[in-house]
């Protein structure tokens, strides 16, 4: 009798969470129709800057999406269009999408693990400071150590908090400036604060730091 | 042979807070100050930074960040009939070292005492009349009183930043804050922390019984914050490890994040790391302190000598540093004569468990050390003792202060301690758990004190100091009653079990209870009562203050911390009149 409980326990947990998966598959679909065509509301399709989750494009001007979680994706999108996150691009986008489209987008473009990109390394001096910077922290200027939030090398700790490593520089920089002058307003409570004491030097060395920590990939990434 | 260093004006044996709020006041005023701390130098970047500090194995499990008890242990006893044994693991309380002393691995909870714990005896006296105490109890009223503390209970939360909401604004009742509280002279510096769930649950059960929910006071910060000093803390980022760790944030009060770097931009301080103080000398007179004798970390003898002595160091060693140095008259529990380890107490700490169904997430990681909702109903004097024989009393809240992955494990009572059944029931319950915390005082008894052990020494060769601890039978029936509200409270919350754990004899040192140990060179007005009078400063030694819990002349239901930090405040201003003119202050 033990057993058959058992057994009907373990048959209601399978379906719950084949339903769950189904739940994630169905949103992932519907976020790559919006992704590869865009909306009628006016969204344009985010593969022109952002790639697929097969392959990214080749340029470090846009952001990589990759290895950050649904909520963080879905938590962006909603700030881009009320302006906490300011952006000329990203604002209308975002505010064309319905709060279903941003989940559905963000579920296409989460936990994607791609390896860290090809660049040319910067000089040692200033990975080592960005490397101090992300790992100790500066006792002068009482800043603490990235990777306490972000997670040991910068991987991220999901769902609140993104990746850092393997993140374009140009991006990493432009995110650290936009909280010192006010037009990046999210998490400002921990961020305008460390943003502030950094110098635009810092800021540099953190960004190509990053851009270069291996990014371990073997981890799948969500069943399609 | 003790090398002579070169005299100096002040010294202090201790910087954690209440030597590094000293040192800096009297460096601050031209003398030459030297703290001596026995610890390391450690500090927010690098010490504290996550790949370090975020081991919960070596700091909470192992407690990195505490006096090294296979140095200096502890002894300890339930009753004079037994024979003391060292403690070799720290459990129940964990006196901290190194620079920043307790104060570092803190949880932040920052209250006042009560208008009427100041003056306790008279309070009690008045209220239930001479002989409503058991036999055993030895209250007293400490010399000071709370209007004489409020500057400087102001003063110290405004040195951390302390986040919370005001409940009695110069007598005038707050919404939202706690209507229990003595009166403060302005709003708290920073607005209360967020409330967690667990909290937020709590306040609504607690204002459906009628009774007054209110934020934790917290000196971890919800927003950014600079103090008088020029220091500037940041915003707590509720990563679930402050008690037993240093924080990596600049969010927590210590001495590093609060006031240690004013001391040590000033010439005329100097710290001292590793140096153990073995004693304070006196002259021939032994009324006077000469200074001390201490090794440093290569093993080498120093005498320092200096005009002051400031004794600020973990409440248990500054009850140990005067009966190594001969200071005072040792206690003795028969005769109820002495005042060196009189009246040491603690704190009746007892808990509940709301195990809710997995509908309710309580998200324990998400956690600050003290960033709960509480209840002042049941503290202190707040309600009539009179049909319930018994005095003191507990506040009750939903305290969340970590859900850490080793120790952090609620199961419902009769869950098997290993195994398949238990592993289960972890799962189960992990994030659906709410915990009540029933914060109990500690009434002084003739039969618990500190003295130096007959047998053990330390690394040394110096006594250990001795505890003899139980609780009162007093605080038994109390914790009793305050755990029958608590429970009741835990029943308006929805949850599928209640459980709940009234503290019982006797005191048992493996399991953690706080770090809230008091009395021992207590504070008052009758020298045959205590050891210090009313500015903390020795009765038999008058260039000797001594700083610290060591001068509660018993524990109330709080939180020691806010009170050590009026204290220094207010011994700050008394060393200021000292300094210009030495000698008794009373």
């Amino acid at each position: 009798m033990k057993n058959k409980n058992i057994l009907i326990t373990a048959l209601i947990l399978c379906i719950a969470g084949s339903v769950r998966a189904a739940d994630n598959v169905s949103a992932l679909k519907a976020g790559e129709v919006i992704a590869r065509n865009g909306t009628q509301a006016g969204a344009t399709a985010c593969i022109a800057c952002h790639g697929t989750r097969e392959e990214e494009p080749k340029t470090d001007s846009f952001p990589r999406l990759f290895n950050q979680s649904r909520y963080y994706i879905v938590n962006q999108l909603k700030d881009y269009a009320t302006g906490v996150r300011a952006n000329a691009v990203m604002g209308p986008i975002a505010k064309a999408l319905t709060d279903e489209e941003k989940e559905n987008v963000a579920a296409y473009y989460s936990e994607i693990l791609f390896p860290s990109p090809k660049v040319k390394k910067a000089s040692a001096v200033v990975l080592k400071r960005g490397e101090v910077l992300a790992m100790t922290g500066d006792a002068k200027l009482e800043i603490q150590g990235c990777n306490n939030c972000h997670g040991p090398g910068g991987v991220g700790l999901a769902p609140a908090i993104p990746a850092l490593a393997g993140q374009y520089a140009n991006y990493t920089e432009s995110q650290l400036k936009a909280w010192k002058n006010g037009t990046r307003k999210n998490s400002s409570s921990q961020m305008l604060e460390i943003a502030k004491k950094l110098s635009d030097k810092d800021i540099q060395a953190l960004a190509l730091y990053f851009q270069q920590v291996p990014v371990r990939t073997e981890k799948k990434s969500v069943t399609k | 042979m003790a090398t002579k260093l070169k005299h100096v004006d002040v010294l202090t044996i201790g910087v954690g807070m209440t030597g590094a709020i000293l040192g800096k006041e009297l460096a601050a005023l031209g003398l030459k100050v030297v703290g001596l701390e026995r610890g390391p130098h450690i500090d927010t970047v690098p010490d504290f930074q996550s790949t370090n500090m975020h081991d919960e194995l070596r700091y909470a499990v192992r407690k990195g960040l505490m006096q090294d008890n296979t140095k200096e242990a502890i002894t300890v006893r339930n009753s004079l009939d037994q024979t003391a044994l060292p403690i070799r693991r720290w459990d129940s309380f964990l006196p901290g070292t190194g620079l920043g002393g307790a104060m570092v691995h803190w949880n932040g909870q920052t209250y006042r005492f009560q208008v009427a714990d100041f003056i306790y005896k008279t309070h009690i006296e008045q209220r239930y009349g001479k002989n409503f105490l058991d036999k055993d109890l030895q209250i007293q009223d400490w010399g000071v009183t709370y209007d004489e503390l409020e500057p400087h209970y102001d003063k110290f939360e405004y040195l951390c930043g302390t986040s919370g909401t005001a409940g009695n604004v110069k007598g005038k009742i707050k919404p939202g804050g706690n209507p229990f509280e003595g009166w403060r002279s302005r709003e708290y510096p920073t607005k209360a922390m967020k409330e967690h769930h667990a909290g937020a649950i709590f306040g609504k059960a607690t204002t459906s019984l009628g009774y007054h929910p209110f934020p934790q006071p917290s000196s971890n910060l919800s927003e950014p914050y600079t103090n008088f000093e020029g220091q500037t803390l940041q915003t707590c980022s509720f990563c679930g490890f402050c008690e037993r760790f240093g924080c990596e944030h600049f969010a927590k009060a210590s001495p590093q994040t609060i006031i240690l770097p004013v001391a040590l931009a000033n010439k005329n301080y100097e710290l001292r790391n590793g140096c153990q103080v073995l004693r304070i000398n006196l002259d021939s007179t032994k009324k006077k302190a000469t200074g001390v004798t201490y090794i440093d970390s290569a093993g080498r003898e120093f005498e320092q000598t200096a005009d002051l002595v400031l004794l600020t160091a973990f409440s248990l060693n500054n009850v140990r540093m005067m009966l190594l140095s001969g200071i005072g008259a040792p206690y003795d529990p028969k005769t109820g004569k002495g005042v060196i380890g009189r009246n040491y107490a603690y704190q009746t700490m007892s808990s509940g468990q709301v195990f809710f169904g997995e509908d309710v997430n309580i998200n324990p990681f998400m956690a600050s050390g003290s960033s709960g909702t509480l209840i002042d109903d049941f503290s202190g004097d707040n309600f009539d003792h009179g049909p319930l024989k018994f005095i003191g009393g507990a506040y009750i809240g939903a305290i969340n202060t970590n859900g850490r992955p080793i120790e952090y494990r609620p199961t419902p009572p009769g869950t098997p301690k290993w195994g398949v059944e238990w592993k289960k029931a972890v799962a189960r319950h992990y994030n659906h758990t709410l915990n009540l915390n029933i914060h109990g005082s500690s009434t002084a008894a003739r039969q618990n004190y500190l003295d130096l052990d007959p047998t053990y020494k330390d690394a040394w060769g110096l006594p250990l100091l001795r505890m003899t601890f139980d609780f009162p039978d007093n605080d038994i029936r109390m914790a009793q009653f305050v755990t029958s509200k608590a429970k009741q409270i835990g029943d308006a919350m929805g949850g599928k079990q209640v459980a709940v754990q009234a503290r019982q004899k006797s005191w048992d040192t493996t399991v953690y209870q706080t770090t809230h140990n008091t009395g021992g060179v207590v504070m008052g007005t009758d020298p045959s009562t205590s050891a210090v009078n009313r500015y903390l400063q020795s009765w038999d030694v008058s260039n000797l203050f001594v700083v610290g819990a060591s001068a509660f002349p018993q524990n109330a239901c709080y939180n020691p911390t806010g009170t050590v930090g009026a204290l220094t405040y207010w011994a700050a201003e008394a060393l200021k009149k000292y300094v210009k003119s030495p000698g008794s202050l009373v």
